[in-house]
């Protein structure tokens, strides 16, 4: 085959991949960057490479103060995690399984707080606790998080159960199956992935999530708002990237972890419709 | 090395937390904090503080832990006073809030800052800037006792720049075209710079016409500029780079630079360098008055001191320059830079935010 005809032939395939390319070091090439500075032998983020380090990790490992705050955004996080895919699936429940009045308006409020800034979420938090005279602490950090993160579980696990045929749960009623064991053995299985899906994604909001916490928290730091606090002196900056290439490192895993729970808990489906499970919900 | 990181999101915080005002409960007591009866008598019960971060650093305050035994001290940080004050107008309560000179407008516009009684301050007298506009307010109200400040000036690579400049006009040398740097997170700092580098007097208080004149200015030399940096850690990047051999900053930023293996020297201009001036107030939601008094003197106390001055940061109590190590001797000594202009909000700064904007626009 002629040269012309195969260089048209490929064209679409080679400017896919090169815009694909493009696209994946814009997104990710600062992260990548960011990781390798946090090997070089130096307290400044540029080149030339000053040689190989681990010091910036000893460093990190060694500021109490870090590892306080990233125990805080782990503790909030998980917290936020469990009860965030427990009142979501419930909800998502009651959203797509029930009929009662007012129900669209109800799916409608739950999908709002998904488009507010976190930003007046945070300020609105703090003047509601203001006035009831609650303290600021991590549990008003996870209660205000709850409110950010809840909805989005709704979404994932409502795209689920709307995927999911009806007739399966019918079904298993008509053979005698109580509503528990219905739930147990057919809804459930059928929504493990999706129930992954949001698990993972709440627990990286929460983990991530600086406005809700800085305006909410007390006397008691979040890792991202400790890390907005401490950049203020480009000497930590190392350090800094240290711990954060470790925790998008752990998050990556997560996410890959999850994927693959999911190929497992979705026998027989394809990337895309892992995808579509995983990010259905907020399309 | 105290820089402003003034990310987009500081501007949201402030314009949300003032337009907030009506539902929280920030107003508190805006009468002047009395000074503790008996400044002896021990403090307990809670304290707590909302500062930068570098003014809780363990070697600061733990000492002060150690005096106060009693005292459950309980701490929160914050990245600028338009942040700070947007959270305590939201109704977030602490007993001691720091405040810096240029950054005061957003805590006093909503009274969030008690004025303070200079008899419960020994130090207060002796201490250097206690009398500049933001310390004080216009009817001579003590608003925040200073501990604290950094000068600006400029920062110069000496293997590339051969005689090393004198005047903030070195920041518009035709022979440096596109190899200089100026802070870029605030309006301030630009502009009065330029307004220094054109001869103008009193930066901090530049008519609608000087304003003008300097954004002409700084548009007419706009390539002039390989970067508007955002932090010290932006200067230090394009100064260890060689991409820019002149930039504008502090002395602890041309120290971080250095101890990086940059061959750099901080350079006083002329002119007179700026300064920050940063301190500790209280605010109107305290409720510790005695505590917050108490750590506010152990700031100002020569120890407290000689350990802010291995920041870089210049010392307000001279008396704690003998304890100063020498490293930081010259730093720390507030003499080292007499003719510095003390930063502040100016009254028009809307006008300088607007000059500013126009010239990052191109």
């Amino acid at each position: 085959m002629p040269l012309r005809y195969r260089i048209r032939r490929e064209l679409p395939r080679i400017a896919s991949v090169a815009i694909s390319v493009a696209i994946l070091a814009v997104l990710f090439g600062p992260v990548l960057l960011l990781a390798l500075f946090s090997f070089n032998d130096s307290p400044i983020i540029s080149l030339p490479w000053a040689g190989f380090t681990t010091h910036w990790y000893e460093v990190a490992w060694s500021d109490a103060e870090a590892r306080e705050a990233v125990t805080h955004s782990l503790t909030v996080a998980i917290v936020v995690m469990v009860l965030s895919v427990v009142l979501g699936t419930m909800a998502a429940w009651g959203l797509t399984r029930l009929r009662f009045r007012g129900r669209a308006a109800v799916a409608g409020l739950h999908g709002s707080v998904l488009v507010v800034p976190w930003l007046l979420i945070g300020v609105a938090g703090l003047m509601f606790f203001s006035r009831v005279e609650v303290p600021l602490s991590l549990q008003t950090i996870g209660v205000m998080q709850l409110v950010v993160t809840f909805p989005l579980v709704v979404a994932i696990v409502s795209a689920g159960l709307v995927r999911f045929p009806r007739s399966l749960e019918e079904a298993a009623i008509d053979l005698g199956a109580s509503q528990w064991q219905m739930m147990r053995h057919v809804v459930l299985p059928q929504l493990a992935p999706a129930l992954a899906a949001s698990a993972i994604f709440a627990f990286s909001w929460s983990f991530n999530n600086f406005e809700v916490s800085f305006f909410t928290g007390g006397f008691e730091q979040t890792f991202p708002v400790w890390v907005f606090s401490v950049l203020r002196h480009s000497q930590n900056l190392p350090m800094v990237n240290a711990i954060s290439t470790v925790i998008a490192a752990v998050q990556v895993v997560l996410v890959l972890g999850a994927w693959r729970l999911m190929r497992r808990l979705s026998a027989g489906a394809n990337d895309e419709e892992l995808a579509d499970i995983m990010v259905g919900g907020l399309r | 090395m105290r820089h402003r990181l003034l990310m987009p999101l500081t501007a949201a915080l402030a314009v949300i937390g003032l337009a907030a005002c009506g539902g929280g409960g920030g107003s508190g007591n805006s009468s002047t904090a009395p000074a503790p009866s008996d400044p002896e008598a021990p403090v307990s019960g809670t304290l707590r503080t909302f500062t930068y971060e570098d003014t809780i650093a363990p070697n600061l305050l733990d000492p002060f832990k150690e005096q106060n035994p009693e005292l459950d001290v309980k701490t929160a940080t914050f990245d600028s006073d338009a942040e700070a004050a947007a959270k305590l107008v939201g109704g977030f309560q602490a007993d001691v809030v720091e405040a810096c000179a240029d950054e005061i407008n957003p805590l006093t516009n909503r009274h969030l800052l008690r004025p303070l009684d200079t008899a419960g301050l020994p130090d207060f007298e002796n201490l250097t800037y206690n009398d500049v506009p933001g310390v004080v307010d216009e009817s001579g109200q003590v608003l925040f006792v200073p501990v604290s400040a950094g000068p600006q000036g400029l920062i110069v690579n000496t293997e590339k720049v051969a005689n090393p400049p004198d005047s903030w006009q070195a920041l518009f040398d035709p022979q440096y075209e596109g190899e200089v740097a100026i802070e870029g997170d605030t309006a301030l700092l630009p502009i009065a710079e330029t307004a220094l580098a054109m001869g103008m007097e009193d930066p901090m208080n530049l008519s609608a016409e000087q304003i003008e004149e300097v954004q002409s200015y700084l548009s007419e030399h706009r390539s002039q500029f390989r970067s508007f940096t955002e932090s010290d850690s932006d200067a230090i990047n394009l100064l260890k780079s060689g991409e820019v051999v002149i930039s504008d900053g502090g002395r602890g930023t041309a120290l971080a630079a250095k101890e990086a293996g940059v061959p750099v020297e901080w350079i006083a201009p002329k002119e007179g360098p700026l300064s920050w001036i940063c301190g500790l107030g209280i605010p109107a939601g305290s409720k510790n008055v005695d505590a917050a008094y108490r750590m506010i003197n152990y700031y100002t106390s020569p120890e407290a001191q000689a350990q802010s001055a291995r920041e870089a940061y210049v010392v307000t109590n001279p008396e704690a320059l003998p304890l100063v190590p020498a490293k930081f001797e010259e730093t720390a000594d507030p003499a080292s830079v007499e003719n510095a202009i003390a930063e502040r909000e100016p009254p028009n700064y809307d006008e300088y935010v607007h000059a500013w904007q126009e010239v990052q626009s191109g």
